[in-house]
């Protein structure tokens, strides 16, 4: 009895050092608007109340006493997690958000807007988010001040200025939708919301825009990303040609645009769907 | 809720929220770049002097306060209140970003968390006139008449005025 004791603690204290010397990969992503974490709190960061904190260490100069408290707690994690699997356990580990619904039928959707059609919407939403992350990659937001609201732009040209001023890009890449579904859906003032679960895997990195050296990021990995995505689109707007208020001219505005002959900002209520908003759910 | 939206015809939930994300950004960026002209608009009076005292104390202490990657991670409204005058609503607002100091001249680290994005909540409270005017799709200077790209900038390019948004849609009023 007494050996076993010696034995599994010598086993406990070989498996803290060699957690130790694990290389923990550097999760750190960005994505329009930094939804998705950086080092901080996410890599895994899943909502049912922990924060998995994977600090890579960057320039803060990361002690091998930081090293064996973070192994350390990954061990006890990891034991708990044995421990309680051995009792009798009706609980599912849920690493979604508490919000999420569950999926709204397309024929619920089709009474208010008839047209309506679930692959064909989906493809149009993945069109939008693929053209943001773009945008946001290539510094060239204007591209898509018709697909987004115009607040949602100005928000993102806001944060991309940061990246800009730091010499930096957001590169991102080969998106792959591997999950989508509505999960509300809301017609309020004549504008109609559609709340979406989106998930999609896509190579996520930051590099120096001087020397393309890789920052943070792995580019040799895909990340995974579940974001909920809420488009809009007014249910009395057909057409996005209108006429300039200020100078007369004819401009194309889906959400917002500038009138390309008098440079006049014109917001409007959307023919098509635009984005609204977009956050991070979960992420791997 | 629901009352607001039958009363408040012009409001979506989405395109509040949005912008609910926008103005706290730009907030942020404002106090990051000492420029409070262009928000100006967003902000009610008292808050506007709150910030103002807040860089002034910056540029005292000859710091830049830097939100490096800030991001808005939710938004939700936690409650309406509807008065004679004004609709009111507030918002809880979960942010991140990485907090910290740098000298203004030397643009090194001083002091705060430039290593890893820190999360804070905030209640936000935003009001609006329940008599407001309809703000149009194109937004003039009230002073020039100029057109003004009103989410982006509130300052008036051509004269320097700083538009109205009061009278038309919800500013901010308080940030706890």
């Amino acid at each position: 009895m007494k050996h076993k004791k010696i034995i599994g603690f010598i086993i406990f204290i070989m498996m803290i050092v060699g957690i130790s010397f694990l290389k923990i990969p550097n999760f750190s992503i960005a994505d329009s608007g930094f939804d998705v974490d950086y080092d901080s709190g996410g890599g895994f960061d899943y909502d049912f109340g922990s924060d998995y904190d994977f600090d890579s260490g960057s320039s803060g100069g990361s002690s091998s006493l930081g090293s064996f408290c973070c192994s350390s707690i990954i061990f006890i994690t990891i034991l708990a997690i044995i421990i309680s699997s051995n009792h009798t356990n009706n609980h599912k580990m849920n690493h979604v958000v508490k919000t999420r619904k569950t999926s709204i039928p397309e024929e619920e959707i089709k009474k208010y807007l008839p047209e309506f059609e679930k692959n064909e919407f989906f493809n149009e939403a993945f069109a939008i988010y693929k053209d943001t992350q773009n945008a946001w990659m290539n510094f060239e937001l204007e591209k898509v001040r018709s697909v987004l609201t115009d607040e949602l732009y100005n928000m993102y040209s806001t944060q991309l200025d940061t990246l800009k001023v730091k010499g930096q890009q957001n590169i991102m890449k080969d998106f792959k939708l591997t999950n989508a579904r509505v999960i509300g859906f809301n017609v309020v003032n004549n504008t109609a919301e559609i709340v979406t679960s989106m998930t999609i895997e896509f190579y996520d990195y930051i590099i120096d825009s001087a020397s393309h050296n890789v920052l943070r990021g792995n580019k040799n990995s895909k990340v995974c990303v579940e974001y909920e995505m809420t488009f809009i689109k007014s249910m009395t707007r057909k057409e996005s040609m209108i006429e300039c208020p200020n100078c007369g001219a004819k401009v194309d505005v889906n959400s917002s645009n500038v009138c390309s002959y008098c440079n006049s900002a014109i917001v409007e209520d959307s023919a098509k769907w635009v984005l609204a908003k977009k956050r991070n759910i979960a992420q791997r | 809720m629901d009352e607001l939206m039958r009363l408040d015809s012009d409001f979506s939930e989405a395109k509040f929220k949005t912008n609910v994300d926008n103005i706290f950004v730009k907030l942020h960026m404002a106090v990051m770049l000492k420029d409070l002209e262009r928000v100006r608009h967003f902000i009610s009076d008292e808050l506007y002097q709150k910030y103002f005292n807040v860089i002034q104390e910056l540029e005292e202490k000859n710091l830049i306060h830097m939100y490096d990657e800030f991001n808005v991670a939710s938004t939700e409204i936690m409650n309406v209140e509807i008065t004679e005058e004004y609709f009111l609503i507030y918002v809880m607002i979960r942010s991140k970003c990485m907090d910290y100091y740098i000298d203004k001249d030397t643009k090194k680290y001083v002091s705060g968390n430039n290593v890893r994005r820190e999360e804070r909540n905030h209640i936000l409270t935003f009001m609006k006139k329940r008599n407001h005017n309809i703000q149009g799709n194109a937004r003039r200077c009230p002073s020039c008449g100029a057109n003004i790209d009103v989410n982006h900038d509130g300052k008036c390019s051509y004269c320097g005025t700083i538009y109205n948004l009061k009278d038309y849609e919800y500013v901010l009023t308080d940030i706890k």
